[in-house]
């Protein structure tokens, strides 16, 4: 990766900036098997400020937050709490007693449990509790007073309560342990707007107070709202950080994407002009949400559509709808010469000739002890009868057509398939879904944790099959390979389809920009 | 991306490390576990070695009325594990089996007399009626997506308090004459030597084999178990598979209760209880994993195996809950070899 | 086939839950004990009685108050070896209670012929009093629905919901004997009588109707060793190992063994009460003991199991001491004694009579008549080649479900009324 991103110096600017470090973090690194998830992140967080961090999916965020909050434990660096000198925390605990509460995107409640029990879910020890139980019942209660303006009563089951309060619950249980260094990791997602200015007020006085407040967030209206500093991540690095009232979001996307070090040039001038084949599918209709905006998409064949968007923006449910998933409302049609199909299920949609290579390799394409082969050929199995039974023999003589064209690296064909490296199980799992003769092809993030020469591999196959006619929908988290590989981006935000980038439009800090929304436009 | 020629070599580089996986020698060892992983050797020598054990220590151990016994014994604990070994490849298990063999076996007896019906018509009546049960159990896990345990030892006490509601309470019953030529170890089969419960298990094993390996149900059937998730995105429909696999294994119960009453001549409700256990310990003896691999044939072994150790162990003179600490021992045994591949939250 | 014997299969299933968790300390020592094992020798608690081979072995009753002399001569031999302790009833000079009376029953689900007969037997009993105007309502019957889940609990909590219903009487057919103590004695205390039936309750305000299991095999055991001339490879199908019956049953075989040296006991193989689990085990004994097999002990209701295992090996039949013979068994025996002149040896009883019993104790308790002990153990029904035929059961065959037929004396009045004070009847 590159390094000539500029780094901006550190600016003495900021309002509480004469705060104490309560928190720093020194070359911190921590890889999972070959992907190297946090590269070289330093971080200081000074008493009384809100520090932003910022930066790609995949830039290395939660995982930072999930070393400071004592889920994994980094491979080098150090960790300076108070002056503490540490290389990890062990547990989740550790962080605690260090006075590190964080609050997660996911609401974290136990769903069976009521108000009061969930604020002090694991505040009491094995022997006897920390408060009585009227302390906790007044406090708690002031605490989600504070947040709420209809707080719920202490006695409720939150299963009863709605996503927000919840959420609402799971960060006054954070704040009740008057932690000294308080990290919302996209708390603020499934807050409601009213909450969400008033959680602001509450962190406003807890900085105030002394508090340092880690956001992690995606929204330019939050980081504007209220970041005394930002620092972005980029592939794990930390590459600068900026005082909180002086950014443009130009200049952070380009940040975040470190555009100008990245354009292969080589790359583009293959891009195939817009396909000009028949339209294949058509989504008419379609809204991903009952409040979402509808809209309309057709594919032609010979084409490679990409979908973009920050992490769960609808992307991810508009692909599964073009496979039969179904939607709040809309209809998904196949059209081909013969005239339309309505895909109403998986089962339909395979039998129009969609196929779709699914999100998550291991939990839901691999086999893990079935054969090379047997992964490959379960689906279209039925090819492979020989009479009644199974011919291996015929079963080999198909898989050996995709092992060259793919450039499948393997050993014998009856090996196991966690023998293969993940770029070459991806490959067998696709090939798995082109021996079905698929006309549409949707592939969700198929790319992803592989290396680069199966991914180039893979891109350069991508093409070939949309040049014979094939029509590909690809959803992928990579802004490289929208700018390279594809023909249009669709953008998602907030389960609406926002925009949709033309190959001559494609740009990276438009496409990036384009992910956080339309009122931050880039000019 | 292109390589582009250099001016001039490259400095001397440390040779990048393609980090070869540490400790991964090809030793005999290492290729042992291979082998294990596709034949249950280990198994097969400690059959051998029991066996030979057996007839060198023990006399008459090797008479042919002696292994004809053996592999009476063996064929109904095996007939017995058909169901559960396709149970157990979905990733399942099924506590019914005692239930099933209960009510089987008076559906053949006392049923039928109570009912006027004849031995065949009964027998005949069963099929269907045990597929049901069975499919229901698998049905209801699958769409409510409940563990079997429970599920499918009360569909055990369904199936026999169903049969009892003709039967009358008593569980008693007798089977027709002819029947108990099935399980005799000094009988034949259309002049071959063999019981001919063991004939019929040799039959079944083959029709297993070809099914599981040989067919594209048997493939999908695998899928089921190895990753449910991947197999629904391959378009396999895997509750019709659980509904399979446990209809299947409800009729194979009932049928074995049939053999059992030929067996033993007469009905009781402790019938299936050794069966409960045995179905399951001869499928994970055999190597059959949750969720696979495996296959019937391992069963087989696992099947022979056991009756074998039983058998020798009793020839020394080992009391029951010797023979159980055995059992148990054998069984953490297979779990630990074939166990290991699995992280716990995966057989849970 | 049926829990004839309806042993406490609970409390021994309690029993053999503890013996694993101990004998999981014990793994390495599997072979030590495979090797210990081997022997299959006599339990050192048997000791060898005096007298010679084919005598039954003379033991003490567990009798600490020295009950057995008060009763005639004619009974106190039914007494040798019993191994429960015996117990001055506390109804001994009960008045009765004012007629009708509201009954209650304990009962065990009709899982097999047995238990149903038994409880047919009670109700039987009870419509009969009703007719006679000494019973008022229904027989207020208490059972769990499913023999296979019930535990001795519920019983203790249907026997509590019957004393809160004010019952005069309570008749109790227990899983347990042991678990049942407590509720009875305070339900004595408040002068509810309780009369048992198979399985006893070592209560004083209980009489249980109940054979003496040490002569119900020690009897033709006796007889088989003289059949025999006391030589020969002998096995024995036990029961439900750990439970009290087994144990008693297993240490009257012993004792009788202990007197035959020539009897040789080859080994101890369990069937648990039911005639496929005998059968398969014995099919596996075989397996590895070709030697020839002269006595099989079939210590209850595992007869025609027995004699199953040997006719489907195609060897010859042992004599099978079969202690409560079915009438599937005797015809095994029956068939054998035509073909080969086969003898055997066996007791019986039937459920019919225990019920009937049951009822009878019950019925002269509740009248006054002021029992001595807390059991009545009727009048042993010991089979031989002579009187066979009475017992075989008319066109049975070997795959009858039926008891055998029961003999006419096994609780007559004349057995029962000397365990009264004041017999009326």
């Amino acid at each position: 990766m590159s390094t000539l991103a500029p780094v901006i110096p550190e600016s003495p600017v900021g309002r509480p900036s004469d705060g104490q470090v309560v928190l720093e973090l020194r070359s911190i690194r921590k890889a999972f098997g070959p992907t190297i998830a946090v590269k070289d992140a330093t971080f200081q967080l000074r008493a009384g400020e809100v520090h932003a961090i910022v930066g790609e999916n995949g830039s290395g965020k939660s995982t930072l937050v999930k070393i400071l909050s004592g889920i994994h434990m980094p491979d080098s660096g150090e960790i300076v709490v108070s002056g503490d000198v540490r290389s990890s925390f062990s547990r989740p605990g550790a962080a605690l007693k260090a006075g590190i509460a964080t609050v997660f995107q996911e609401v974290l409640v136990v769903e069976t449990q009521t108000v009061v029990e969930n604020l002090w879910l694991g505040s009491d020890g094995f022997f006897g509790a920390s408060k009585s139980t009227r302390a906790k019942r007044t406090e708690g209660a002031a605490a989600l007073a504070e947040l709420l303006e209809n707080p719920p009563e202490m006695d409720v089951l939150i299963e009863d309560l709605s996503l927000s309060d919840r959420q609402a619950c799971g960060i006054a249980r954070a704040i009740l342990r008057r932690p000294k260094v308080l990290i919302l990791d996209e708390a603020t997602s499934a807050l409601d707007f009213d909450t969400r200015s008033r959680l602001f007020t509450v962190v406003r006085r807890l900085s105030s107070e002394g508090v340092g407040v880690i956001l992690i967030t995606h929204r330019m209206d939050e980081i504007e709202d209220i970041a005394d500093r930002l620092t972005v991540l980029r592939s794990g690095e930390t590459i600068a950080t900026l005082p909180g009232d002086n950014w443009t979001t130009p200049q952070l996307v380009q940040l975040m994407t470190g555009a100008e070090a990245l354009v292969e040039p080589e790359e583009q001038a293959v891009v195939a002009a817009t396909a000009t084949g028949p339209v294949v599918l058509e989504a008419r209709g379609i809204r991903l949400t009952p409040s979402a905006e509808p809209f309309t998409f057709s594919l032609r064949a010979g084409e490679v559509v990409g979908l973009a968007g920050l992490e769960g923006q609808g992307q991810d449910t508009f692909l599964r709808a073009l496979w039969g998933f179904g939607t709040s409302a809309g209809e998904v049609l196949r059209t081909t010469g013969g005239g339309e199909v309505q895909i109403t299920s998986n089962a339909s949609a395979s039998r129009s000739g969609i196929a779709y290579v699914p999100r998550e390799r291991r939990a839901e394409s691999i086999f893990e002890w079935m054969s090379i082969q047997e992964n490959f050929s379960l689906p279209t199995s039925r090819q492979d009868r020989r009479g009644l039974f199974l011919s291996n023999k015929a079963s080999a003589a198909r898989f050996t057509n995709y092992i060259s064209r793919l450039n499948i690296k393997l050993g014998k064909p009856s090996d196991g398939i966690t023998t293969l490296s993940g770029g070459n199980q991806q490959k067998v799992i696709v090939a798995r879904w082109l021996a079905s003769n698929p006309e549409v092809l949707l592939l969700n993030d198929p790319t992803r944790g592989i290396d680069i020469n199966a991914k180039r591999d893979l891109y350069a196959l991508l093409r070939t099959l949309a040049a014979e006619g094939l029509a590909v929908v690809m959803l992928s988290t990579e802004v490289d390979e929208h700018i390279e590989l594809m023909d249009r981006v669709l953008v998602f935000h907030d389960d609406n389809c926002s925009r949709e980038f033309s190959k001559r439009e494609l740009t990276r800090e438009g496409l990036v920009s384009s992910f956080f929304g339309s009122e931050k436009e880039v000019a | 991306m292109t390589i582009r020629a250099t001016e001039h070599a490259p400095a001397p580089v440390a040779p990048t490390t393609v980090s070869v996986p540490a400790g991964r020698q090809s030793n005999g060892f290492a290729r042992l576990i291979t082998i294990q992983k596709q034949i249950p050797v280990v198994q097969l020598v400690l059959l051998v070695v029991v066996f030979l054990v057996g007839v060198v220590t023990l006399p008459g151990f090797g008479s042919p009325v002696s292994i004809a016994s053996i592999l009476i014994l063996s064929a109904l604990a095996g007939l017995a594990s058909v169901g559960q070994t396709l149970v157990v490849i979905i990733g399942g298990f099924d506590l019914s089996v005692a239930g099933f063999i209960v009510a089987g076996a008076l559906m053949v007896t006392q049923f039928a007399q109570v009912t006027g019906l004849s031995f065949f018509t009964a027998l005949l009546l069963l099929i269907p009626v045990f597929l049901v049960l069975g499919g229901l159990t698998g049905y209801i896990c699958h769409r409510f997506n409940v563990h079997p345990i429970i599920i499918s030892l009360a569909m055990g006490s369904i199936a026999l308090g169903l049969v009892r509601v003709v039967s009358g309470t008593a569980i008693v019953g007798s089977p027709p004459a002819f029947l108990r030529a099935l399980t005799s170890p000094i009988g034949g089969t259309f002049g071959i030597p063999i019981p001919p419960i063991v004939a019929i298990w040799i039959v079944v094993a083959i029709a297993m084999a070809l099914f599981l390996h040989r067919t594209v149900a048997g493939r999908k059937l695998y899928a089921t178990g190895a990753n449910p998730r991947a197999a629904g995105y391959s378009l396999v429909r895997t509750r019709w598979f659980w509904v399979g696999a446990f209809a299947f294994s409800g009729l194979c119960s009932g049928l074995v209760g049939v053999a059992l009453v030929a067996f033993a001549g007469s009905v009781d409700s402790s019938l299936g209880d050794p069966y409960l256990f045995v179905s399951l310990a001869a499928v994970i003896v055999g190597g059959t994993v949750f969720g696979g691999p495996g296959d019937y044939t391992r069963t087989i072994v696992g099947a022979l195996v056991l009756t074998t150790i039983t058998t020798v162990l009793v020839g020394y003179g080992l009391v029951k809950a010797d023979q159980q600490i055995m059992y148990g021992a054998i069984i953490l045994l297979a779990m630990a070899i074939y166990g290991r591949d699995k992280k716990l939250k995966d057989r849970v | 086939m049926t829990q004839h014997v309806r042993v406490p299969n609970r409390s021994w299933r309690g029993k053999q839950l503890g013996r694993k968790v101990a004998a999981i300390a014990t793994v390495p020592l599997l072979l030590a004990l495979a090797a210990c094992s081997a022997s299959g020798a006599a339990s050192p608690s048997v000791t060898a009685a005096a007298g010679q081979c084919g005598d039954v072995p003379i033991v003490a009753p567990n009798d600490p108050s020295n009950l057995v002399s008060s009763l005639p001569a004619s009974l106190q031999a039914g007494f040798n070896g019993y191994a429960n302790p015996l117990m001055a009833s506390a109804w001994s000079t009960f008045a009765g209670k004012k007629t009708p009376l509201k009954v209650g029953f304990v009962a065990i689900p009709p899982t097999g012929q047995s238990n149903l007969d038994f409880n047919n037997a009670v109700q039987a009993g009870f419509d009969k009093a009703k007719t006679a105007g000494l019973v008022t309502g229904d027989l207020i019957t208490e059972m769990p629905a499913d023999f296979n889940t019930m535990t001795p609990a519920d019983q203790v909590t249907e026997y509590n919901d019957l004393v809160s219903q004010g019952v005069d009487l309570i008749i109790l057919h227990p899983l347990s004997g042991e678990a049942m103590i407590p509720s009875v004695d305070a339900a004595g205390a408040a002068g509810i009588p309780t009369i048992a039936g198979n399985t006893i309750v070592d209560s004083k305000y209980s009489v249980t109707v109940a054979s003496n299991w040490f002569n119900e095999a020690a009897y033709p055991l006796a007889a088989a060793a003289k059949i025999l001339d006391g030589k020969g490879n002998t096995v024995i199908v036990q029961g439900a190992e750990g439970s009290s019956t087994n144990t008693t049953l297993v240490n009257a075989t012993q004792s009788v063994l202990a007197m035959c040296p020539g009897l040789k006991l080859i080994g101890k193989v369990s069937g648990n009460y039911s005639n496929s689990g005998a059968q398969t085990a014995l099919t596996t004994f075989m397996a590895s003991h070709p030697e020839s097999i002269d006595l099989a002990v079939s210590l209850g209701i595992m007869g025609s199991g027995t004699y199953a295992a040997f006719e489907q090996a195609g060897r010859p039949y042992p004599l099978v001491a079969d202690i409560n013979a079915s009438a599937a068994s005797l015809a095994y025996w029956n068939n054998a004694a035509k073909a080969t002149g086969y003898k055997g040896a066996a007791t019986s009883n039937t459920s019919t009579q225990e019920g009937t019993a049951v009822w009878d104790v019950a019925m002269r308790t509740m009248a006054g008549e002021g029992p001595k002990l807390n059991v009545v153990v009727p009048n042993m029904s010991v089979i031989s080649p002579d009187n066979l035929n009475q017992f075989l059961v008319p066109g049975a065959d070997t795959s009858s479900t039926l008891d055998a037929l029961p003999s006419a004396d096994w609780a007559s009045p004349t057995v029962i009324d000397p365990y009264f004070n004041n017999p009326t009847q």
